[in-house]
């Protein structure tokens, strides 16, 4: 796959804090990619350092294309109270000139807007702000679409709406990262997840379908857990064990399916308590990495 | 608003006596009287405080992920409010210029004329006013690029606005207090204690104007951090 973006050791300290640590990340192609993690982890320098707007301490990043356009949705609805929604879109297309009113107007329509619509937009609501950040990040028609929080503000379609405007570019090879907190939303939209914490990638989880699958599997005791993490190894997966330290159950990645795996648990005579689908359990990665200092979650 | 300023120092000229009240005498005692006070806060409300604006709205991410480097960004802020001040100013004060002749004859300034442009008040009224005016665009610019580069660091539109005119009395209460030669308010107010010639003045506005201005694009491109 072709990347996009290659990040390589970013680091990046204000003063005496250091923001993140050590950053190594690729992006390919048509990838939709999720950070989550924690308030202060790190999420939004991240997006902002990849857009510009501020200056790694160390580290480069890589664009495949050099003229490749980023759009961007920034946390809080940037936008000029004043003008209306295509004006406002029209102004900041003015900086590239490289699209006209047609393409301003199928944004705004492909997000569900009136480009039309008189009010100034400083009387919109919430959602329909962000709907307008959502157009002008794609109007452009961006190679990388960078959205930090994008389902702030918008309501149940606004999301639904947002969910498949990725998946479209996304098949138009749009590279897609999203920084949320909403988990259920990142497991939904992304094909791959990072955990941040404290300015480093803590975990990544692949969620792409087809892939490889994520299994939940809770065992009966510490000799079937033995015993299945040998297999695991033996056989190419990755097993993390989930928390608390009594309770064998844990995260499987493998290339087979529950029922091609059952069979192989069965003749090594490990016993399953509880097997179903992990795809859903990014909150338990998730939770499981936050696990911070002092038995607390950040 | 300088303008309504001015009016209000045209209305005090009327109580003052003076030999012989002409329109550019009228002009030179209301804008020396008011706006010497007033000068930095309506220059960063007008025009200095748009970076604090466009930061303070969270623009300045969408310009700069948009291929425009730091630097061409507040070169670009920078030329544009100074032409604006320049343009507001030299309107404002031209436009009073003008309305002042609406109420008094034309005439020598005989009383309250810059004391550094004595001789130039009496012979050439007109280029007397022209001088002032002059000199008032560059303060205006000088407090622009003083808003500007408190913009670099502060986004509150308040602070930026008001950091100019508490400069400004700072300054002023300093020298004051030290007997300095360089206070700002005698550059503006031009009375007796004041600089000799309009050459000093003018060269003492376009330093402060060039330096602020250069402050604030040379800490604005070498930041790390825009958002």
């Amino acid at each position: 796959m072709e990347e996009v973006l290659k990040l390589k050791s970013i680091k990046k300290a204000i003063g005496r804090k250091t923001i993140l640590k050590k950053i190594d990340l690729t992006l390919e192609k048509g990838e939709i990619l999720g950070i989550i993690g924690p308030n202060g982890a790190g999420k939004s320098t991240l997006l902002k350092i990849i857009s510009g707007t501020m200056v790694p301490t160390a580290g480069s990043i890589e664009f495949s294309d050099r003229n490749g356009i980023i759009g961007i949705v920034p946390e809080t609805p940037a936008i000029l109270p004043s003008l209306d929604g295509f004006h406002n879109l029209q102004l900041l297309a003015s900086i590239r000139g490289k699209i006209g009113k047609r393409e301003i107007k199928e944004a705004m329509e492909t997000v569900g807007l009136d480009p039309s619509n008189p009010k100034p937009v400083g009387s919109y609501s919430l959602g329909m702000k962000q709907r307008l950040m959502l157009a002008q990040s794609i109007m452009e028609k961006p190679r990388l679409l960078l959205l930090d929080e994008p389902t702030n503000g918008l309501d149940p379609l606004g999301i639904i709406d947002l969910r498949s405007l990725l998946f479209d570019l996304s098949n138009q090879g749009v590279a897609v990262i999203i920084a949320s907190h909403l988990l259920r939303e990142i497991e939904v939209m992304c094909h791959r997840v990072i955990i941040f914490n404290d300015g480093h990638i803590i975990r990544e989880v692949n969620l792409r379908k087809g892939d490889q699958e994520f299994i939940e599997i809770g065992v009966s005791g510490p000799e079937d857990w033995d015993t299945l993490s040998r297999w695991v190894e033996a056989n190419d997966g990755q097993i993390q064990k989930l928390p608390p330290k009594d309770i064998y159950k844990g995260i499987l990645r493998t290339s087979l399916s529950i029922p091609q795996l059952l069979p192989h648990l069965t003749y090594l005579g490990v016993r399953v308590e509880s097997i179903q689908p992990a795809r859903a359990n990014l909150e338990a990665a998730f939770l499981e990495s936050a696990h911070l200092k002092e038995g607390a979650y950040r | 608003m300088e303008f309504m300023l001015s009016a209000v120092g045209l209305g005090i000229y009327l109580t003052y006596s003076t030999p012989q009240r002409t329109s550019y005498e009228a002009f030179s005692f209301s804008i020396f009287t008011i706006l010497p006070m007033a000068l930095p806060l309506f220059a960063a409300l007008s025009t200095g405080i748009t970076l604090a604006e466009e930061r303070s709205l969270g623009l300045l991410p969408l310009f700069l992920s948009r291929e425009v480097s730091p630097c061409k960004y507040i070169l670009g802020k920078t030329i544009g409010s100074m032409m604006a001040q320049t343009c507001l100013t030299l309107g404002t004060l031209g436009a009073f210029l003008l309305a002042t002749h609406m109420f008094f004859p034309a005439g020598p300034i005989l009383t309250f004329g810059a004391t550094c442009g004595q001789s130039l008040a009496l012979e050439n009224p007109l280029a007397h006013c022209m001088a002032s005016i002059l000199v008032y665009v560059l303060a205006a610019l000088a407090f622009n690029g003083t808003a500007l580069f408190v913009s670099v660091w502060v986004s509150n539109i308040f602070v930026v606005a008001a950091t100019p005119t508490i400069l400004y009395f700072a300054a002023f209460y300093i020298s004051a207090l030290m007997n300095s030669n360089l206070n700002p308010y005698l550059y503006l107010a031009l009375n007796q204690h004041g600089p000799s010639t309009f050459a000093s003045v003018a060269v003492y506005w376009i330093i402060a104007a060039v330096f602020s201005h250069g402050l604030a694009v040379l800490c604005f491109s070498l930041k790390k951090n825009w958002s």
